[in-house]
């Protein structure tokens, strides 16, 4: 064997977890989307629509995207993990602490319910950083890619920092800018520092991987990192220091060139792919980035409309950039993680299954249709403040998640068979049969 | 690229070899080691061992250990006189022209 360190991937404790926790959290946002039709064309932050939001952001994506770093960060960097153990920690920190922020904003218990809530999620997401960092600094060349995920974990660790001292203004208002500005630097320093810098550096991995394309441009991802942190940057000082002004949206066309720059490169590897048809997985994705360019155009539309356009744009980067992608990546990592672990010892032992047999193509399209229907119907009923629309939509979302939830549970729970004569195998071909004796 | 001569004095295990080899699946890729062109070289020419030269679609791939463990289940059984070594290169780096015309059909890649 040669001195190169090969893929040893990481303890399943590591990142099966957050797959398992995303599941769940998505059927709780199913039957929450269901009890809040109601209040769908209110304020955006009214208390059951803030849970609502933290669902998305907290138990569903955050938790994915976790579990999503600890398996692919040893790809990019060639090294592995650097703990497993602090992985599971930050898994029982993020879904205990998720659970108590959710329940705190749905009865709404500003004070230590809360407050011990974002600790929680505070400390998964710094042993998130340690982990990152400690990995990623192993890494011996220079990858942008490993950029975009240490700069995401720093930006994540920023938000749950103001998150907890948001929550903490709610009982001991000790700063003289207000709790909505707070708010604000928050929901963005997630948005664009957390989820976009994070599937910036996953996606251009994973996408042209799958697609078996390569873009040679890697200058448009060196621009999209300094264009996107530099914009953020420039927002989050601003915003602290004079508040949301007009001339926020220089920080905006900063951060908004970063992510032109970012779908650029994603398309130079889709025009360069060998793999010509798209299967459901990478249709989830090209959806997600379509979402996004819907979000980026309508941010105009809501800059200057009331909170029925604040939710379309809510709805577009977490129904749809964010879950589209998950929906659909989920299903090109889970299945290779869980193959990995129970036929590795396997291969070429008995013909095993493939990763994809290991859930039903069936379910996967139903998701697939439904999670359409469901939007389309989501943001007609918005649009229309039509409660049936609103309802229908929602049932839709419910039938999306218990297709993806019951797919996960048969990955994760999947029993390898071992055919009766496995281990003695090894099926003679003729042309062996030729040359016994030889 | 691996290739393989008439003239070689190893022809014969070889073809077994690569016979076998086509039973190991990336299952990443979904297509045998052999159509995907990443065996570089099979190396018979010291007695007690087969060395393997190969490389990986992906540096770092997380299934390397299963492909490595494939190759190990195939090959022991048929040369069972030879310790079985795989070498891990990434020179020359892979690429999607070192796959055979079969390889490139079962991954729908258009010519």
């Amino acid at each position: 064997m040669a001195d190169i360190n090969i893929g040893k991937a990481p303890r399943n404790y590591a990142v099966l977890p957050f797959y398992a926790g995303g599941a769940f959290f998505l059927l709780c946002i199913a039957l929450a989307l269901l009890w809040v039709v109601p209040e769908l064309n209110g304020h955006y932050a009214a208390p059951h629509i803030v849970a609502l939001v933290h669902m998305f952001t907290v138990g569903w994506a955050s938790m994915i995207m976790m579990g999503a770093t600890y398996q692919l960060l040893p790809v990019i960097c060639e090294h592995d993990l650097f703990s497993s153990r602090l992985s599971l920690f930050s898994f029982c920190c993020v879904f205990a602490g998720a659970l108590l922020l959710i329940s705190s904003f749905w009865w709404f218990h500003p004070g230590w319910w809360m407050l011990s809530g974002g600790s929680l999620i505070w400390i998964a997401s710094v042993m998130y950083l340690i982990n990152v960092w400690a990995t990623g600094g192993h890494c011996d060349r220079h990858h942008i890619r490993k950029c975009f995920m240490i700069s995401a974990a720093c930006w994540f660790v920023f938000t749950t920092t103001l998150g907890w001292w948001t929550a903490l203004q709610f009982v001991h208002p000790v700063s003289r800018v207000p709790i909505p500005t707070w708010l604000k630097i928050h929901a963005h320093v997630g948005m664009a520092g957390w989820f976009l810098q994070l599937i910036t550096g996953v996606s251009t991995q994973l996408i042209p991987m799958f697609l078996l394309g390569k873009s040679k441009k890697s200058y448009l991802l060196n621009r999209a990192f300094v264009l996107q942190n530099i914009g953020l940057l420039s927002f989050v000082v601003l915003s602290w220091l004079t508040g949301i002004h007009a001339w926020i949206w220089i920080s905006v066309a900063l951060v908004v060139a970063g992510i032109v720059f970012h779908l650029a490169y994603l398309y130079d590897a889709y025009q360069h792919r060998v793999r010509k048809p798209l299967d459901l997985q990478m249709k989830h994705s090209v959806l997600s980035f379509l979402f996004l360019v819907f979000a980026i155009t309508s941010i105009p539309v809501v800059y200057d409309r009331d909170h029925q356009w604040s939710m379309i744009y809510g709805m577009l980067l977490l129904m749809g950039w964010v879950s589209s992608l998950i929906l659909g990546q989920t299903f090109k990592t889970l299945p290779f993680i869980v193959w990995n672990d129970r036929y590795k010892q396997w291969n070429g032992k008995f013909k095993v299954p493939l990763p994809r047999q290991l859930y039903a193509e069936w379910r996967l399209q139903w998701q697939f249709r439904l999670y359409l229907a469901s939007l389309l119907l989501l943001f007609a009923g918005v649009l229309l403040q039509n409660r049936v629309l609103d309802y229908a939509g929602s049932l839709c979302w419910l039938g999306m998640s218990l297709c993806y939830g019951w797919n996960v549970i048969q990955i994760l729970f999947h029993r390898v068979q071992i055919p009766e004569h496995a281990g003695i195998v090894h099926t003679r071909s003729p042309l062996q049969r030729e040359n016994v004796g030889h | 690229m691996l290739e393989l001569s008439i003239q070689d004095p190893h022809f014969n295990e070889k073809m077994l070899a690569i016979d076998a080899l086509h039973q190991v699946i990336d299952p990443e890729l979904f297509v045998n080691i052999i159509d995907l062109g990443l065996v570089y070289d099979l190396d018979f020419s010291q007695s007690d061992r087969l060395v393997i030269t190969m490389t990986f679609s992906t540096p770092h791939c997380p299934l390397g250990e299963a492909i490595e463990a494939g190759i190990h289940h195939v090959l022991a059984p048929l040369f069972p006189d030879r310790k079985i070594e795989v070498n891990i290169v990434w020179e020359p780096p892979w690429d999607f022209s070192m796959m055979t015309d079969e390889g490139r059909r079962q991954l729908g890649i258009e010519e």
